[in-house]
């Protein structure tokens, strides 16, 4: 088997007429922070649901943790975790009761369920929102019991769609501390859309989409070395004029 | 601002080309079903006629001019005739009408004719027919009475002084309430699981979690499985409270013993499953809130109208009867109205595996149709 986590070959979605993901070939190694950044319609989530599984490519191979996606799907199940970029969340359920939900869906054992909920609602700073109704809490508290809910199966790939949106910047910056820990202690891959061009910073490599298009691929070191640039922002915008 | 509304929703309604069809087909369905559903007259009542006349003092049988013009010259009824007839045979009968096969049965003396004519030469003699008839649906055993009264009004005119003893097969005193009630129990428990599994669904795949619960390593059968256990739960409190009203508050009794409740109780509980089925099975299919809602009018008027609950079954076109023997309600209706009103007791029927069969159905076909969108 294979030590990527990911790999995708020449990859495009159509949608109708509309390409949404154009040639990708990306190969993510178990144990990397990815980092697939670019603005809004890029094609960072359609390569996402196609990772998942959750949408079939028109074209090319997906393989994650050795199976081929969309047809060995099930396979991957157990080592995946997901935060979709809706917040996910049942409303009626409090914080503890989401997390521990997904937990057991996810197959995890009583007591390894009780153990893993108290470290995210620790970790995640969630105590004192432990007993709320998800409908009760915040956009961003919410945002966090959801990204716990992805990260409590301790999964081999995680995939977290947009997981700082709505988060001020401390917070952030603290979800992408948690994920390097979380990275460390789990040594499994994972890749997170943004369109927050810094938050590039804080990922092993990076991939910048445009108009459904990978248009560079490197460590966030070496893109900056390459563009002569001294933040992301700086690189990106170098990026697309090049391209243009 | 109104107009730019509307056209937003205008392009919204049109480029969902689904809902289109969708809002094309319902009404279309909803309309053949009202007036093939309300329109339809009873006839093709099925009868058995047990015929012992044997004239002796004319050539001709007036028993057999009354069979004939039932069997040719009116649509109200079909009719078997009974061969080789005896007494014994009009017991057969009878029992056949208990039985369901036969929805009335008519006996001719052997001395029809004789005294008959008898009469018409001055004789006192009274002239009688024995008829028997399933009076669980009275619409169906006025369509008997309407026919034989035609027959005779045809074939003799007014003043025969015929006699005709009709026999009931089930209470005579028999209300319009209690008839509609073992109908309208079991489609009230499917219409609410239908439209309460029809919108959890609808919530679930809304907020983003179906697909979180399709990305979980378990089968996702246990998603429709997950759901069918709280929403019986729901149904069987439902099914209660509307047993214990019908019987309680408006006096219609179960006949039966303790077995007649277990069974109007269990095909209750079972319509209710499958009310919920379909909704698994068409949220599933739906793509959008508003093709889902879209199924429910059709679904309910469907049901009411073609499964013998508002008007029995007879009332349907021939094309369209395979339709309500598609629907389960159309064996629940008849299955509790049967315990109901027969007082059969615990009633093994066939019935019963149509409407399990169908729950199982419905959940197979969700499970394979369920995924995300």
């Amino acid at each position: 088997m294979s030590n990527s986590a990911v790999k995708l070959t020449d990859l495009i979605k159509d949608f109708g007429e509309l390409r949404a993901v154009n040639e990708l070939n990306l190969e993510i190694p178990e144990g990397e922070i990815f980092s697939l950044v670019g603005p809004n319609g890029a094609g960072k989530t359609t390569a996402i649901k196609m990772i998942l599984g959750i949408i079939p490519p028109t074209e090319g191979e997906i393989e994650v943790l050795g199976w081929k996606i969309p047809k060995e799907r099930q396979k991957i199940k157990r080592d995946i975790g997901y935060l979709a970029q809706q917040r996910a969340l049942y409303e009626t359920l409090t914080t503890r009761e989401n997390i521990e939900f997904f937990a057991a869906i996810k197959g995890m054992k009583k007591e390894d369920i009780k153990e893993k909920t108290d470290e995210l609602i620790e970790v995640l700073d969630l105590f004192e929102y432990e007993k709320v109704r998800a409908i009760n809490l915040s956009g961003g508290t919410q945002q966090r019991v959801a990204l716990a809910c992805a990260c409590v199966n301790s999964p081999r790939l995680l995939l977290l769609d947009e997981a700082t949106v709505g988060l001020d910047p401390v917070l952030r910056k603290d979800v992408w501390n948690y994920l390097r820990d979380f990275n460390k202690k789990v040594k499994g891959a994972i890749i997170i859309t943004t369109h927050f061009l810094d938050e590039a910073e804080y990922a092993d490599r990076v991939g910048f989409m445009r108009k459904a298009n990978l248009i560079a691929l490197d460590s966030p070191t070496a893109l900056k070395k390459e563009t002569s640039s001294n933040t992301m922002e700086e690189v990106f915008l170098k990026l697309v004029k090049e391209e243009n | 601002m109104a107009f730019l509304v509307s056209g937003r929703v205008f392009r919204f309604i049109f480029r969902d080309k689904r809902l289109i069809i969708l809002i094309l087909v319902v009404p279309i369905v909803m309309a053949l079903v009202i007036g093939y559903g309300f329109g339809g007259e009873i006839d093709h009542v099925p009868i058995q006629i047990v015929n012992l006349d044997e004239p002796t003092v004319i050539p001709i049988s007036l028993a057999d001019k009354l069979v004939d013009f039932l069997d040719d010259k009116t649509d109200l009824v079909d009719v078997t005739l009974v061969s080789n007839p005896t007494i014994e045979k009009w017991n057969t009968s009878k029992q056949a009408v208990l039985d369901g096969d036969f929805k009335g049965a008519i006996y001719f003396p052997e001395d029809f004719t004789d005294n008959l004519i008898a009469r018409m030469n001055g004789s006192t003699v009274e002239t009688s027919i024995e008829v028997y008839i399933d009076n669980s649906n009275p619409q169906v055993s006025a369509s008997i009475i309407k026919a034989i009264s035609a027959g005779f009004q045809e074939e003799f005119g007014e003043s025969m002084g015929i006699t005709i003893n009709t026999e009931f097969a089930f209470d005579e005193n028999l209300s319009q309430l209690q008839y509609m009630v073992p109908s309208i129990m079991p489609f009230a428990v499917f219409f609410m699981s239908f439209i309460l599994s029809i919108i959890s669904l609808i919530n679930e795949r809304k907020a983003g979690t179906l697909d979180l619960l399709l990305l979980s390593p378990y089968h996702k059968s246990n998603i429709i499985l997950g759901y069918m256990i709280p929403l019986s739960v729901v149904s069987l409190i439902q099914a209660t409270i509307l047993l214990l009203f019908t019987i309680f508050a408006f006096n219609v009794p179960i006949i039966g013993g303790v077995g007649a409740y277990i069974a109007v109780y269990l095909m209750i509980l079972l319509n209710g499953l499958c009310g919920m089925g379909l909704g698994f099975l068409l949220s599933t299919i739906a793509k959008s809130e508003l093709q889902a809602v879209q199924f429910i009018p059709m679904v309910i008027m469907t049901t009411l109208l073609l499964s013998g609950i508002l008007m029995p079954l007879e009332t349907l076109p021939n094309w369209l009867r395979p339709v309500s023997y598609l629907l389960p309600l159309t064996y629940g209706a008849e299955y509790i109205r049967t315990v109901m009103i027969e007082g059969t007791g615990f009633l093994w029927h066939w019935h019963l595996a149509a409407v399990i069969g169908f729950v199982i159905l419905m959940v197979v076909l969700s499970t394979f149709t369920l995924r995300e969108k």
